[in-house]
């Protein structure tokens, strides 16, 4: 079931209703076993199976967190690298098999002729990548002494909580387990934000995303032979922006969710095309995972407190590993090769001189890097890229997009991006000060004019692949 | 937004959650009420699921004004649909100058209007002399490479009518429509590889199957054929819910807005689920089920026969997933009956024995020369791999050859690798099966992007 699709909002305002009087009747325990299960059978609309490898693994790392501490207060280090082990292996079984088999058939073929090693026809379990990093998060932290183990149920609903299971924000242990294990009554303090951000969800995702990639991304990246190099410059932004408006949409959706269920879920994206620089942007998108590999690759690695030179080395692994996790492909590897080295320029410079660049130009170079960047995350194999860059030099062709039109769009995205803050508190300002049918019509206005201005159909949301 | 730097439970301890329910449920209700058809439409396509109802009655016809507000909408879309037409041709005009320009058309003499090229449809008489001389920048002339995904649904056609005021009459349903004999020669003609020649339009119908291959298709049609396609493909569509999307109303509404030469089909996961047909239950697989869905592919076919266009139906491949095991070999016979019955103008490829090690059950991973075993269908047991998407592509590119060299024409660039592994060479045929095709009329390219 899909978060924005009709059956899951029906289905969702049903549970609302009976999780707010279970609250009230039976307290914030019988709220959580609610979840629980409704967090289950969510899973087991995709597929069941999918559920019991994550209550396996929601098992095992629950239990081992359980044996870190001992009888004497001191913490024991095994339950930690055995559950980080096993994490890893569960999810590079899942995600990665295919990929280091073909690549390991490739090098063993020239040794040993014949060479092959056998298949796994093996589902990729939506959210793995994200219930793996979550539960390492939290059983570091258990490890660490920052958190304390979680009891079974709360911590089987910390790994399961549907609004995050299936695409983040990868939720550390003090944000939404602190939330769980809370004995205070749960309340929805402002309903208007909920309404507003469903709204915006309903903008991003269904309308704006779907527009782009439909009318822009889509067509210039199957066919890029067929276009004008402009047209191609063109495409690229387009996606970049869908990419956002996908994934900040989902954000907003699940936030929404959680804000009605009575959690508060921490920020994934502030407005990352206006980064001046490409640590700004890292800071701006997907702000849990890029944290999450901050704190648990980078700074293990060594993050800065060796020299400058291995400094940047850790940052290239660590970037570089980020973007093997979106993906089991050559072309996301290099992604994250392309932000590392990205980022090693951009430390060289800061280094060698004390000259910033004015921030509008930042802005203009970051985006740029990034969009180009995009092409190795969109492209399914080298020769997309490579068919794509050389359309960079195709300018004789009569272009058939409406690339003044794309042109205009752009404008509008980054001038909104810009009041994009503003614009939002002042529209839960003027929601709060309505009273709940008029943020009920407002709801609806929105909800239908979204459904005339958007294309047909209802794409799938990217992040969940990961 | 920064929630985390507003203390929600902070300070206000007291819930909302009643006026918050409320507002949110009123809204879905409304919604319901709306929009309970389209809903329906949806879950019925998506799901299979509330096909014994039929149509709801919905509140929208009761709201006052919802007239006068369609018309608002209409009168906004045209709006935009005309301001993004200027804003084509002006970007047109800035990048490729003279270029964007249509070349002039020379009046002809009526007396000198060539039957051989004369279409079916406007054979008793010549079509008038030309007037549009003049080197206007009108969309209708300018050149459109290809356009991937486009929409057009039949509901546009009124509109592009009044924009294309050079396309031939519709002769979808024509009653008067004869096929034509199949001589043993045409037949062998028809059963030969189909003869393209540069700037041959080809139109590529179908569901989320043929948009995996679409792309693949394109760039190895034009890099080898130098020939033009246009993707309408479009996902969770099919024949079984003609409510959700018509696909033989939307292949006549494309025939009407440009001339094809060839219609490549390819749908058929979205496809074998009960139906309702006014009211009434019907089941997969039952007689009246066959009888129905028969009757939609042949609209198709007819509607390609009768613009002396050529069709490749690509049977569906075999399902992986549970409640889809076994039901495709119908569906395929359906596609290659109906196939037959148009000899001269449909070929029905199975695309099962490219698929699969024993030609006829889902696989997962093939065993394929000089790259080994390698993953042909996605997890979900019904899409395919870029790899799977290629072998398709090339299946179906087998299907082609160049025309016979003229005199008139440029010349054929040599065969390229276009990501997929080239088709065997076939002998050449004759390049149309039974009548000369008419000259493909220019794109429209405002039309087109909707």
């Amino acid at each position: 079931m899909h978060y924005l699709s009709p059956e899951f909002a029906l289905i969702f305002v049903g549970f609302l209703w009976l999780y707010w009087w279970a609250g009230s009747a039976y307290g914030v325990r019988a709220q959580n076993h609610l979840l629980l299960g409704a967090s289950y059978l969510f899973y087991c609309s995709f597929d069941w199976r999918f559920a019991l490898l994550l209550i396996n693994f929601s098992l095992v790392i629950l239990l081992l967190a359980q044996a870190i501490r001992t009888p004497d207060g001191t913490r024991r280090r095994w339950p930690v690298i055995a559950g980080v082990a096993i994490a890893l292996l569960n999810l590079g079984i899942f995600k990665y098999y295919n990929f280091f088999r073909e690549e390991a058939m490739a090098l063993l073929s020239p040794i040993f002729t014949g060479a092959s090693l056998p298949v796994l026809e093996l589902v990729l379990p939506v959210g793995i990548s994200f219930y793996t990093f979550q539960g390492i998060a939290y059983l570091v932290s258990v490890g660490r002494g920052e958190y304390k183990a979680a009891t079974l149920p709360d911590g089987l609903l910390h790994l399961s909580f549907f609004p995050t299971l299936l695409a983040g924000p990868i939720c550390r242990p003090n944000e939404l387990l602190a939330q769980i294990e809370s004995p205070s009554q749960r309340a929805i303090v402002a309903p208007e934000w909920a309404i507003l951000l469903v709204i915006s969800a309903l903008i991003k995702k269904v309308w704006l995303a779907a527009w782009l990639a439909e009318e822009w991304a889509n067509p210039v990246f199957s066919n890029p032979e067929s276009y004008h190099a402009l047209e191609l410059v063109g495409g690229l932004m387009a996606y970049a922006w869908q990419l956002f408006f996908d994934f900040s949409g989902y954000t907003d959706v699940v936030t929404a969710l959680a804000l009605l269920l009575g959690f508060n879920l921490p920020v994934n994206f502030r407005q990352p095309y206006l980064a001046t620089n490409l640590s700004d942007f890292w800071k701006r998108w997907h702000i849990t995972l890029s944290r999450w590999i901050r704190d648990y690759v980078y700074i293990p690695l060594g993050g800065n407190r060796g020299n400058w030179g291995l400094t940047q080395l850790n940052l290239v692994i660590a970037m570089t590993l980020s973007g093997f996790w979106h993906g089991a492909s050559i072309t996301f590897v290099v992604w994250g090769l392309w932000h590392g080295i990205g980022l090693v320029f951009q430390n060289l410079w800061h280094k060698v001189s004390e000259w910033r660049l004015p921030a509008v130009i930042g802005q203009i170079i970051t985006f740029i890097f990034v969009c180009l960047g995009w092409l190795l995350f969109r492209a399914e194999d080298w020769d997309s890229v490579s068919a794509f860059v050389k359309g960079f030099g195709e300018w004789d062709i009569v272009p058939s997009l409406n690339w003044l039109g794309l042109l205009l769009a752009m404008v509008v995205f980054f001038t909104l991006a810009r009041h994009a803050q503003a614009i939002m508190d002042k529209s839960a300002l003027a929601l709060r000060k309505l009273p709940w049918w008029g943020q009920s019509f407002c709801l609806l206005v929105c909800a239908l004019a979204i459904m005339e201005l958007a294309p047909a159909g209802m794409p799938g949301f990217i992040y969940f692949g990961f | 937004m920064q929630l985390d730097e507003k203390p929600f439970l902070a300070i206000e301890p007291e819930s909302q959650h009643p006026s918050a329910l409320a507002a949110i449920s009123l809204a879905c209700v409304l919604l319901v009420a709306i929009k309970g058809n389209a809903l329906l439409q949806y879950w019925q396509q998506t799901h299979h699921i509330f096909l014994e109802l039929g149509n709801l009655p919905t509140a929208s016809q009761l709201i006052p004004g919802s007239q006068t507000f369609a018309h608002w909408q209409q009168d906004f879309n045209r709006w935009g649909d005309e301001r993004a037409e200027r804003m084509l041709v002006a970007g047109q005009l800035l990048l490729a100058g003279d270029k964007a320009l249509p070349k002039p058309q020379v009046v002809m003499a009526p007396t000198k209007c060539p039957e051989v090229a004369t279409p079916k449809a406007t054979a008793p008489t010549c079509p008038a002399p030309a007037t549009n001389e003049k080197p206007t920048a009108e969309p209708s002339k300018t050149s459109v490479p290809v356009v991937a995904n486009i929409n057009i649904a039949p509901s546009e056609k009124k509109e592009a009518k009044t924009v294309d005021t050079t396309e031939s009459p519709s002769t979808t349903d024509d009653p008067a429509f004869v096929m034509p004999e199949a001589t043993p020669e045409a037949l062998a003609a028809a059963n030969a590889p189909i003869a393209l020649q540069t700037g041959d339009r080809i139109l590529l119908v179908g569901d989320s199957l043929m948009q995996g291959v679409a792309p693949h298709l394109i760039t190895a049609l034009k890099r080898n054929y130098n020939v033009e396609s246009m993707d309408i493909s479009r996902h969770s569509t099919g024949l079984t819910y003609p409510a959700f999307f018509d696909w033989p109303a939307t292949v006549k509404a494309a025939f009407e807005l440009e001339n094809y030469q060839v219609v490549i089909v390819f749908l058929g996961a979205n496809d074998p689920w009960d139906m309702t047909l006014q009211g009434k239950y019907v089941r997969y697989g039952s007689e009246r089920w066959r009888e129905v869905y028969s009757a939609r592919v042949k609209q198709i076919i007819q509607t390609t026969a009768e613009h002396n266009a050529r069709l490749i139906w690509l049977g569906a491949p075999p399902m992986g997933r549970e409640d889809l095991l076994g039901k495709e070999p119908l569906l395929n016979e359906i596609y290659a009956t109906e196939s037959a019955r148009y000899p001269l103008f449909a070929r029905f490829v199975a695309t099962a024995p490219s698929l699969s090690t024993d030609g006829s059950t889902f696989t997962k991973f093939l065993e394929l020369p000089e790259r080994g075993s390698v993953m042909v269908r996605t997890d979900d047991g019904v899409h395919f791999t870029t790899q799977g998407q290629k072998l398709l592509a090339k299946l179906t590119l087998a299907q082609f050859t160049h025309a016979a060299p003229s005199t008139e024409q440029p010349p054929v660039p040599p065969m390229a690798e276009p990501g997929v592994i080239p088709a065997e060479p076939k002998p050449t045929a004759s390049p149309a099966p039974v009548e000369p095709t008419p000259p493909a009329q220019q794109p429209n390219p405002a039309i087109s992007q909707r």
